[in-house]
């Protein structure tokens, strides 16, 4: 099981890291934020955060390295989530008063914990390990913002689903709001279940159940974000041939 | 945030060439938008001719209006004339741009 999730991690770190940067160069020739926004955070979460969250994890790793790791970590996390925030407000409810006042609650809320999360991190007495007192209010934030990725793509595909009968989409956009969703959906979802385990498991840092959903979320994530942002030539002939 | 100028022309030409009251025919052409999967707030003169062929007649044709075909034409034409307006970037623009410009 550690196998199984060792690899979906590796295999959402390197997707996530190559459509991250391939969106930042988009970015650097549009100059528009979406692009930029999104990237950002697939850089910084998958490959940054997630990797030296993993190696700040492991006993075998030096104090001083796993320090460094655990605040970087943290922080690139956090400007990554911050993005995808920025994202979903901006593209799906760049009017919504409500949608300003979430997203704005929210980054403050993962910007806040980040900045403590460093502080207190360089502030430790020697030999002391990092801790994470704020895990669960920054995994619920986490979380939130997938979730509210996952309905708003789901939502844009419905629609695109009416327009497309209109010939006023096009099937391919349409099934990238929903490959968008889904990676809402998959992201949520093992973050919820691996931090209820971290809770509630007798043996959380080796449990099956938390490795089972981190490996499902992160081979299905791999898997959604490929296919959307970077869809093989043999996808996109599909799509258009069963629209 | 303020409707699109197609929505408020559509509007405006059903209240002037039907018996529609102004809410009565903002109610009509935002249901017929729902139908088609647009917004008030962001729909296009391209798109809203669309709706004009498709869908407007009838949401007319429902609610008594005789003849709804000739007027959604007529007001068709005015349409044809706007331009985009600043009705912002849709989502389908970004998540077109996003896949490489597919």
């Amino acid at each position: 099981m550690k196998l199984l999730a060792l690899a979906a991690a590796l295999c959402f770190i390197g997707v996530g890291g190559l459509v991250g940067i391939r969106l930042l160069l988009l970015a650097r020739k549009t100059r528009q934020l979406p692009e930029f926004a999104v990237g950002l955070g697939f850089v910084c979460v998958g490959l940054i955060g997630y990797p030296l969250g993993l190696m700040a994890q492991s006993p075998d790793v030096p104090l001083g390295l796993a320090k460094l790791g655990f605040a970087g970590g943290n922080l690139a996390t956090a400007i990554g989530s911050i993005a995808i925030f920025v994202f979903t407000w901006r593209v799906f409810r760049p009017v919504e008063v409500w949608a300003r006042v979430l997203a704005f609650s929210c980054m403050g809320v993962l910007g806040a914990i980040a900045v403590h999360s460093v502080v207190s991190t360089l502030m430790l007495e020697a030999g002391a390990r990092p801790t994470r007192p704020f895990m669960l209010p920054q995994q619920i934030t986490v979380a939130v913002s997938y979730l509210w990725t996952a309905i708003e793509g789901i939502r844009w595909y419905g629609l695109s689903k009416k327009r497309m009968a209109l010939g006023l989409s096009d099937p391919q956009v349409a099934n990238r709001f929903l490959l968008w969703g889904y990676a809402g959906l998959l992201a949520a979802g093992g973050i919820g279940v691996s931090t209820l385990r971290l809770f509630t498991a007798p043996d959380p840092l080796n449990d099956p159940v938390a490795m089972l959903a981190i490996g499902v979320a992160g081979f299905g994530s791999a898997v959604v974000i490929y296919l959307a942002f970077l869809p093989p030539r043999f996808y996109r002939r599909w799509l258009v041939a069963t629209a | 945030m303020a409707d699109s100028q197609a929505f408020e022309f559509v509007c405006t030409a059903l209240e002037e060439r039907t018996s529609l009251d102004r809410l009565a025919a903002r109610g009509t052409v935002r249901i017929a938008l729902k139908q088609a999967g647009l917004e008030a707030r962001t729909v296009s003169p391209d798109q809203m001719a669309v709706v004009l062929d498709r869908i407007l007649p009838a949401e007319l044709g429902s609610r008594g209006i005789d003849g709804g075909e000739e007027v959604c034409a007529a007001i068709a034409t005015g349409v044809s004339g706007l331009s985009g307006g600043d009705t912002g970037e849709t989502p389908d623009a970004v998540f077109q741009r996003l896949g490489g410009g597919s």
